[in-house]
């Protein structure tokens, strides 16, 4: 499943002679970039490297800026630039963390801060491996739809590290376009290496609440709970547009789909992670 | 004698259900936007190449609402959809 690059030589990024049609940012500012060109795309990742991805999303090429080491620009590939090759393969890829219970999958999509990796991390502590913390690929295979593992990685923030009581986890060295740390998987906080079935997935709300609460979703907001949360390269790509919104429309309509708020306070974590546990083995497994 | 009229979606639209809820994607204008139950029987019969006259009527049979306003309801629906090019009428 995974694809692999070409190393371009390494290289500082000048100005394009185009803008970029995308951005992303975070709190601490612009991070990525996104440019068209002929034949496919510029994905760059400010200060980092350049990725050159064709549009069929089966070639890619990285140009690294001289002070990137070849691990950062490995875990950039995975983390970040693989996704969209995926997306652009017409493979579904979300941004979803993933666990398995019983040789099943169980999903976590939601956008950045919603409290995807914190779930991973603590349902892989008490015992159930993580597949990914972020850039789940499914596939679907006959009438099952597998969700692949990613990086034996998560990418935390220090206070959900500190909350989490990480004790004898080994940490990557820090990766410039993050400040998260980056917890590597070790037999406190286990890697699930192959794929597995999803069973059901959960759309990460962040209502304010004060106790767990997982209600079905439903119609539209089922499938929107997908469509906000699936990689796109190209938005303004029709071929593409249509191949997600069919395949969005799919797994909605074949994959028991939760709404899942939890109250933010990384005291009542515990409790989250238990009334979890309970709602899969007694709502889900049993049913 | 009044001619029938029949309705198709376009290409540009894309339509699926999703329980009893439509999901429709306009591909030119980058919009997304849902139908609850009503609008997707209406959609449905549509798509099955009803003429209105027989869509009218599926729709009296299945819901209990005076015909003269049921009528009125699906008119305004139906212009919204030609409106926002989610339909297009035939011939």
């Amino acid at each position: 499943m995974f694809n692999s690059y070409l190393d371009g030589g390494m290289r500082y990024q000048d100005c394009l002679d185009t803008q970029p049609y995308n951005l992303w940012s975070d709190k601490t500012g612009c991070w990525a970039e996104f440019y068209r060109i002929e034949g496919g795309y510029i994905f760059r990742m400010l200060g980092l490297a350049d990725f050159f991805v064709s549009s069929d999303g089966n070639n890619c090429i990285c140009y690294p800026e001289p002070e990137i080491d070849i691990e950062t620009q490995n875990h950039i590939f995975r983390t970040q630039v693989q996704p969209f090759l995926w997306n652009r393969q017409g493979k579904l890829v979300f941004h979803a963390s993933c666990v398995e219970h019983e040789n099943h999958a169980y999903a976590f999509m939601g956008d950045s801060g919603m409290g995807k990796s914190t779930l991973a991390t603590a349902l892989a502590k008490s015992g159930k491996k993580f597949l990914t913390d972020d850039g789940l690929l499914v596939h679907k295979s006959g009438e099952d739809y597998m969700a692949y593992p990613n990086d034996p990685s998560i990418r935390l923030w220090d206070n959900a590290h500190a909350a989490l009581l990480l004790t004898d986890v080994p940490i990557a060295p820090a990766i410039s376009f993050s400040n998260k740390l980056r917890i590597l998987a070790s037999p406190e906080i286990p890697h699930c290496k192959k794929p597995h079935t999803l069973k059901a997935v959960f759309s990460l709300s962040n209502n304010d609440v004060d106790e767990l609460t997982i209600l079905p979703l439903e119609g539209m907001q089922r499938h929107l709970a997908y469509s906000n949360c699936s990689f796109n390269l190209d938005v303004w790509d029709k071929e593409s547009m249509a191949k997600t919104f069919r395949n969005t429309a799919n797994i909605a309509s074949d994959i028991p789909t939760y709404k899942l708020d939890f109250p933010r306070r990384f005291e009542d974590l515990p409790m989250v992670i238990t009334g979890l546990e309970d709602f899969i083995n007694c709502e889900i497994i049993s049913s | 004698m009044t001619r029938e009229r029949y309705f198709d979606i376009p290409d540009h639209v894309l339509t699926r259900q999703i329980d009893a809820e439509t999901i429709i994607l306009d591909m030119n204008r980058n919009v997304y936007c849902g139908l609850d139950d009503v609008g997707t029987q209406f959609l449905k019969l549509i798509q099955d190449n009803k003429p209105l006259s027989e869509v009218l009527t599926c729709m009296h049979d299945e819901y209990d609402v005076p015909k003269v306003e049921l009528e009125n309801d699906i008119q305004d629906f139906l212009e919204d959809l030609l409106e926002k090019k989610l339909i297009i009428e035939r011939g």
